[in-house]
């Protein structure tokens, strides 16, 4: 997603989360901490990163992830064995295959990052790896602290109308309707920052225009879509979309949204023998 | 009196566990015995040092994440070795790869560590048959491990066990070779390695030989080749040869152990129940505020801050690192007597501000914590919390996987027993409470 502001502002909350990233360096003197970038959104982490490079004055070891690892532990360990880096950071644990059993490996030897990293360790990660650690790892997730990074709300209803125009776009295009969600899935991480859009605009209370809020109804569907499969809670937000464009005059969205919702009923018939005929007149 | 803010960030580090065997660290440590509502360090301290009249004992221990279960397992340590008992600490974490753990392991681990321990104070062993038992699991294993058969044990087991940590196909194929040998090993290991290490502790006026194991609860879910799950295999199907060393031990064992339907069979197979360490409660099972708890919870915060202090002129300070005395309170009350817990949100409290801190600042960080933790509970969960709320208490597997792991559900012990309680930061994000 892109940002609106020049690259060199950050918001003050953001910069305040800055801070508190470059104080711990200072403040933790020779001891581990565990602090953890909280951000939904590669464009933001990028500013981040920059401004974190030009604001530091100590040497900050950066971390990329592989895709294929065991254990945070012995990457790290690998990572550091001939630097002392004032403070480490580790980038792109969220593309990590295997998730949960690389959090678990390391859940396991934790106390080994106490003993052996005296410096502040910095882990990027979003909402949703957030919430996997307090579930499944809550040992290593209580000796952290989260430290969030937000988008503006005019950037992420500006993202989400972007990314939402090329959804519509290519189902449009798309001859096998059903087939479209792979658009989406296509790039998870897309679809975990289009889901982060529209919750953090949820939790915030920004009201949506409501084309903007029957196009991110339809969005849900489409990821639920792919999560799911022919779920009711995909039938419900292609219903809710429905209902919001009735009040606006975009005949061809909502056809869209209205052909998407045939298409369920006629998979919801081909999957429930019984009900094929009730299922096929939906349709 | 001005505040050291470095050495208060330091302190309030969640991830640093306090070890009473160091004085700087022991200025800091609060004793919640009086108000946790059993005293389990001392009745484990008891059962060793009074109540055994010189037999070995094995005990269990567990507790919730964060609530102090290290600490008090290394002040146990410090207290038995005031009493002149030689004690091992170790964290088995280190030795063993706890997602595949297996009976011949841990015996090998405590062997290993108590064997290094034993060399550091003087006392060599050599038992005979380790020697020709190293000899042939080397020819077994078909890989060039340096072993000098003549080296020091705690060397042996080390360079074995590093090769097979790494290994999972080299395991395996120790342990077909260890496994039929279990009894052997356990009764070489009884006779030809703690006896005579117990005697010479006794010539050198040692009080006995005692080994803590933590880390132990680590072991996780997963699910053995015979169908059983690690924790039940290795305590319950296991646990007589766990109990068969002789020496005194105390073994930390998984929390959800003592929520499963097992509890019973393994009180029977060690003859004791595992001993649990509750939280400081905050609040009594009535509702009403729980004061000696929220006394110590106060104090160690404040023995953070000034660690050189004695309690009251402590007290006296408060407004050095609070606006109000009753910021303190509130910081306490939300922390639900979870020790790591009220470090985090200090720790939080500092990142975002200088001390003394003000009301907004602790609520905007218990918010986000709220926010947090709420994200990570799905609709259908908050059924069961309101349950727990209502009726105090939570049982079984499931409640524990889905409430206690994560934080979400807190355990306390009165006179009357245990109960449950929601975690307080959670009580304002509970949808329809009455």
């Amino acid at each position: 997603m892109s940002e609106t502001h020049p690259p060199h502002v950050l918001s003050p909350e953001n910069q305040k989360s800055l801070n508190i990233l470059l104080q711990s360096i200072k403040l933790s003197a020779g001891e581990f901490t565990l602090l953890l970038p909280v951000c939904n959104y590669a464009a933001l982490q990028q500013i981040i990163l920059a401004q974190l490079q030009t604001q530091a004055t100590a040497d900050i070891q950066i971390l990329e992830l592989p895709q294929c690892i065991d254990s945070l532990y012995s990457v790290v360990q690998e990572a550091v064995a001939q630097s002392h880096p004032s403070a480490l950071m580790i980038v792109g644990l969220e593309q990590v295959q295997d998730i949960d059993a690389v959090l678990a490996a390391t859940n396991l030897v934790r106390e080994e990052f106490r003993k052996h990293f005296r410096f502040p360790v910095w882990i990027w990660i979003n909402d949703r790896l957030q919430q996997k650690l307090i579930r499944q790892v809550p040992d290593i997730e209580s000796w952290a602290t989260p430290i969030p990074f937000h988008s503006e709300p005019d950037v992420l209803q500006d993202f989400l109308r972007q990314t939402i125009d090329r959804l519509y776009e290519n189902v449009r295009i798309s001859n096998d309707l059903i087939g479209a969600e792979e658009t989406v899935n296509e790039n998870l991480w897309l679809q975990q920052e289009l889901e982060a859009a529209i919750a953090d605009l949820q939790s915030r209370q920004i009201d949506l225009d409501p084309e903007l809020a029957a196009s991110a109804a339809f969005a849900q569907g489409q990821m639920t879509l792919g999560a799911e499969g022919i779920s009711a809670t995909v039938r419900e937000h292609y219903e809710q979309s429905l209902q919001l464009w009735e009040a606006s005059d975009n005949p061809i969205r909502k056809g869209i949204v209205l052909l998407q919702l045939g298409q369920w009923w006629q998979g919801e018939g081909l999957q429930r023998g019984e009900h094929e005929e009730a299922a096929f007149q939906q349709a | 009196m001005t505040l050291d803010l470095k050495q208060l960030y330091k302190a309030c580090n969640p991830s640093k566990t306090l070890n009473t065997a160091n004085p700087s660290d022991r200025k800091m440590y609060i004793d919640f015995s009086h108000v946790r509502g059993n005293n389990v360090i001392r009745e484990l301290e008891r059962t060793i040092t009074v109540l055994s009249d010189n037999d070995p004992t094995c005990q269990l221990f567990t507790g919730h994440v964060g609530c102090g279960k290290s600490t008090e397992l290394l002040r146990l340590k410090h207290k038995l070795e005031q009493q002149n008992y030689h004690v091992v600490y170790f964290e088995s974490s280190r030795d063993l790869d706890m997602a595949d753990v297996d009976i011949t392991d841990i015996l090998l681990a405590i062997t290993r560590q108590v064997s290094e321990s034993l060399e550091q104070a003087g006392i060599r062993l050599k038992p005979t048959y380790f020697r020709k038992l190293f000899k042939e699991m080397v020819e077994w294993l078909q890989t060039p491990i340096d072993l000098d058969v003549e080296a020091e044990l705690s060397l042996g087991i080390g360079k074995v066990t590093a090769k097979t940590k790494e290994s999972p196909q080299l395991r395996k194929q120790l342990r077909q070779y260890l496994e039929p040998r279990t009894s052997n090993i356990l009764e070489s290991i009884n006779k030809e390695f703690l006896q005579p290490a117990q005697d010479n502790l006794l010539k050198g006026e040692k009080q006995g030989l005692v080994v803590i194991v933590d880390n132990l609860d680590r072991v996780d879910n997963t699910v053995k080749p015979s169908g059983r799950k690690q924790p039940e295999y290795l305590f319950v199907d296991r646990g007589e040869q766990l109990k068969g060393l002789n020496c005194h031990m105390v073994y930390t064992i998984p929390l959800v152990l003592a929520f499963s339907n097992d509890l019973g069979q393994i009180t029977n197979r060690f003859g004791v129940e595992p001993k649990v360490l509750p939280m400081a409660p905050v609040k009594r099972r009535d509702g009403s505020q729980h004061q000696e708890g929220l006394a110590a919870l106060r104090q160690m915060v404040l023995a953070r801050a000034f660690p050189d202090h004695a309690e009251a002129e402590r007290l006296e300070w408060v407004t050095e690192v609070f606006q109000h005395p009753q910021d303190l309170d509130y910081i306490c009350q939300m922390s639900g007597g979870h020790v790591r817990t009220l470090l985090s949100l200090l720790f939080r409290c500092m990142q975002n501000d200088d001390p003394p801190f003000g009301r907004q600042c602790l609520e905007t960080v218990v918010q986000r914590r709220r926010g947090e933790l709420t994200r990570a509970i799905v609709d259908s969960e908050w059924q069961v919390l309101r349950r727990v709320v209502k009726q105090k208490s939570a049982k079984g597997e499931e409640d524990y996987r889905l409430l206690l792991r994560s934080l979400f559900v807190y355990e306390y012990q009165d006179a009357e027993g245990c109960w449950f309680d929601l975690n307080p930061i959670l009580l304002e994000a509970m949808p329809n409470i009455q």
